[in-house]
């Protein structure tokens, strides 16, 4: 026992010293910058206490990122999920073998493109005058849709190249899910009346529970993460109608006004919302799932 | 009336063909039971009697309906599987009302059916779990009510005792064969276990390589097996075969030449036999002047309890017996065996088919 707990630690070493440099330094750096008043090129800091978050709060443009941000999340977990069971129960319906082998390939490609590859590529299909979304729409209605500078379309755009990437990948995890599963419940139920929609909605999806749930926490860490793909396709426009938080703390650190410690006061918001967030939504499913 | 109707039954998977124009006729109230090895097709049938399986050709009907290619949800069967194929998520009741909430009933008539159902199989105490929480046979009972709630015209049951282990199998046994004797439901059930067939059974289909070999009632398949083949299947230890030529009275065979003058029996048409007895009928003492006598050397027993099993070796060819176990030998004792003819089996060696007249 002993020489056990001693071998933990020489494992568990070298990692966890990698992610107190990584991880730890600049975390605590921004809590220290979020109480000064630190602003780039400009010279002299002094601690100014709780004044970023105070002013944070009475920001509306603060306040429209928060919102913008949980929109994003809502959008693409839930479009991503339903996209993911969609495909995978269509294809586990539809395909078998090779076909299947085939489809599943393809549906993986758009998860390996870099977002900045993807953000481009839908960039241009996007496009009003030379993208291939906007050819047949041109053809029908006499003119194109701006799908990324019209207010009511852009945030759903960008969230459709999201939901593309990893609701298409989703879909075959979940298809090979679905292949791990006994078919025997499935003949069960065929036999109790069920039809195909009640086999998949009463029998097969709760039987994967919880790896979609898994799958379903997965994609909201990520879905928190698409700085990149927003920056490429809109920078947070138009107006600020896609901007989410981490845009917003962005562009006051280091694009608009250079105000870092204002930056990293949002920054650590943002941290202490989302710790708080998923540590309840993961007790609230835990309960829910042991009920 | 729900009888159900095998007409030219086949099954194909590709160029594999499992099933070889299956017939048969299922009388309403009864109790079938497929036996054979495994991959002999009784499975396949099963599942295309449950829809789950195509049919090939043939047609199928139950209580005189075509059902050939309906959906397996409208032939008004219920099957309980070998792995008891439960709902995990669910809990028992819920388990139990699935296949009545997916036909449309209220809900006071899901909850009266359920609790007659529950009060039948003693799964009140269960209700409210899982089946994670259960052990093999409560599933399987669970099984069995979710069946039995949907009061289906015919149960197909598909191998449901092979998981459990031996006592609980034969008590799930005898609860199935009194929940027969109560609902009177038209049954079938597949088994490789031949004690099951031979207990559960009002007639025994008992298939090989996609064919019905022998169908009859449990006695009929014991006593007068048609074929080598069932003769060699049903009997526990296995009959004893003698093989050799046979020319009118006379047999002569690996162990000896003997007159068979007592048995009664049409002659075998390319005169190669195979004389079967089983090791029941095989006596240490003369019973009959017409026994046929052999002489040879105990080399193996087994005790069984109230019986034993010993093999002898005549002239290089194992024999085995069953005999009281108070009549056990050693091994190495020389002995004289004492075959009753009229408990001797005749087969055509080349066609498989029993001989005997009777």
């Amino acid at each position: 026992m002993k020489a056990k707990s001693h071998i933990n630690k020489v494992f568990l070493g070298p990692p966890l010293l990698v992610l107190a440099i990584l991880a730890l330094v600049p975390t605590i750096a921004a809590i220290v910058i979020s109480f000064q008043n630190k602003e780039l090129g400009r010279r002299g800091t002094s601690f100014v206490g709780f004044d970023n978050y105070i002013s944070l709060f009475s920001d509306r443009r603060f306040s429209n990122a928060m919102k913008v941000s949980l929109q994003w999340e809502a959008i693409t977990v839930i479009g991503t999920m339903v996209v993911a069971v969609l495909v995978a129960i269509l294809l586990f319906e539809t395909t078998r073998g090779r076909t299947r082998a085939i489809l599943s390939t393809l549906l993986i490609i758009p998860v390996l493109l870099p977002r900045v590859t993807a953000a481009f590529v839908w960039k241009f299909m996007f496009n009003p005058l030379l993208g291939v979304i906007n050819y047949p729409i041109k053809e029908l209605t006499g003119k194109p849709i701006e799908f990324l500078s019209n207010i009511e379309t852009a945030l759903l755009s960008v969230a459709v190249v999201d939901i593309w990437q990893w609701g298409l990948f989703f879909a075959v995890i979940l298809l090979k899910l679905l292949e791990t599963l006994p078919k025997e419940p499935f003949e069960a139920a065929r036999i109790d009346k069920a039809r195909t929609w009640e086999i998949y909605a009463y029998v097969a999806i709760p039987m994967l529970a919880a790896p979609l749930i898994s799958l379903t926490f997965v994609k909201m860490v990520e879905s928190l993460r698409s700085f990149d793909l927003i920056y490429v396709m809109t920078r947070g426009g138009p107006g600020i109608v896609t901007e989410t938080l981490d845009m917003y703390a962005f562009s006051q650190g280091f694009v608009e006004s250079g105000r870092i410690s204002y930056a990293s006061a949002m920054a650590v918001l943002m941290l202490l919302t989302t710790i708080i967030t998923f540590t309840v939504i993961f007790k609230w499913v835990r309960k829910w799932q042991n009920a | 009336m729900s009888n159900i109707t095998c007409k030219k039954l086949t099954k194909k998977y590709g160029d594999l063909q499992v099933v070889h124009g299956f017939d048969l006729d299922v009388k309403d109230e009864e109790f079938i039971v497929f036996l054979g090895p495994s991959g002999c097709g009784k499975s396949t049938i099963l599942r295309m009697m449950a829809g789950l399986e195509d049919v090939t050709t043939g047609t199928l009907e139950i209580g005189g309906r075509d059902v050939t290619t309906a959906e397996p949800g409208e032939r008004g069967v219920a099957m309980v599987f070998q792995n008891y194929a439960l709902y995990p998520h669910m809990t028992v009741r819920k388990n139990i009302a699935f296949g009545l909430r997916r036909s449309g009933l209220s809900a006071e008539e899901i909850e009266t059916k359920v609790n007659d159902v529950v009060k039948m199989l003693a799964l009140a105490p269960y209700l409210d779990r899982k089946p994670s929480q259960m052990s093999g046979g409560q599933q399987q009972r669970v099984a069995i009510a979710r069946a039995i709630v949907k009061t289906p015209e015919v149960f197909l049951f598909d191998e449901p005792l092979s998981n459990l282990d031996a006592k609980l199998r034969q008590q799930l046994r005898v609860e199935i064969a009194k929940l027969h004797k109560q609902l009177k439901t038209t049954t079938v059930f597949v088994t490789h276990d031949q004690l099951e067939a031979m207990t559960l059974a009002d007639r025994i289909v008992l298939m090989n390589g996609g064919n019905a070999e022998q169908i009859g009632t449990p006695q009929e398949i014991y006593t007068k097996p048609r074929t080598l083949f069932v003769a060699d299947f049903i009997g526990s230890p296995s009959m004893n075969f003698l093989p050799g030529k046979i020319d009118g009275v006379s047999a002569d065979t690996s162990v000896g030449k003997f007159n068979l003058g007592a048995a009664s029996f049409a002659a075998p048409t390319s005169g190669s036999a195979t004389l079967g007895i089983r090791p029941q009928n095989i006596s240490l003492v003369q019973q009959n002047d017409t026994d046929i006598a052999l002489k040879g050397t105990v080399v193996f027993t087994e005790y069984l309890g109230n019986e034993v099993m010993m093999i002898v070796d005549c002239n290089g060819t194992e024999v085995s017996i069953v005999v009281n176990a108070n009549d056990i030998l050693d091994e190495g004792t020389d002995v004289t065996l004492f075959l009753a003819q009229d408990a001797l089996h005749i087969f055509d060696t080349d066609s498989g088919l029993r001989l005997n007249n009777d």
